[in-house]
């Protein structure tokens, strides 16, 4: 999932910013406070990016074995990119 | 792309659990107020970067000459065109 890292930015200024302003969070240093919406968004935004490197690292050591068997590349990742998202319990 | 609601619920438990883990947050609402605040600010701004992900995709489409999406000049373009649509946003 592609979400710009500068839309990412403005997603967490403004969630921060509207929290404090409805007096539902507190925090003294609002940048700071921010920083940290913002790294839970990416690391949350990345998970599918660091899925699929997984299923990539797990096919390239299979490489061989999968073009002596024919095997579909394309049908292999998904297959095991399910099976990463089941065992992450991930949210795509 | 579109963020599913399903991953915009997640976002907001995400977000929340690792401000909860802060102790220079502090928390004046119960923190499933707070996450369903959150949910609803979310769903607000990213049907907002569809729009804008719509608009830049329209601008792309619209060239004289076919471009594919995936391709270098394609990626290239998206992000000129993404850039001056966060700009009217004052972002």
């Amino acid at each position: 999932m592609q979400i710009p890292r500068e839309y990412i930015g403005y997603l967490a200024r403004e969630v921060t910013q509207r929290l404090i302003a409805e007096q539902m969070i507190g925090a003294r240093d609002v940048n700071a406070a921010a920083e940290l919406v913002r790294q839970a968004m990416a690391g949350e935004f990345g998970v599918e990016d660091r899925i699929n490197e997984e299923a990539r690292a797990i096919l390239s050591q299979h490489e061989g074995e999968m073009r002596r068997l024919g095997a579909s590349y394309g049908e292999a990742f998904k297959k095991i990119k399910a099976e990463l998202v089941r065992k992450h319990k991930a949210v795509l | 792309m579109k963020v599913s609601r399903e991953k915009i619920n997640k976002l907001s438990h995400v977000v929340v659990d690792h401000l909860a883990q802060h102790s220079e947050i502090d928390f004046i609402e119960d923190r499933n107020s707070i996450r369903l605040e959150v949910r609803k600010i979310l769903e607000k701004l990213l049907a907002q970067q569809d729009k804008m992900d719509a608009e830049v995709r329209h601008k792309i489409e619209s060239q004289k000459r076919s471009i594919l999406e995936g391709s270098d000049e394609w990626d290239i373009l998206y992000r000129k065109y993404y850039q001056e649509e966060l700009k009217k946003l004052g972002i």
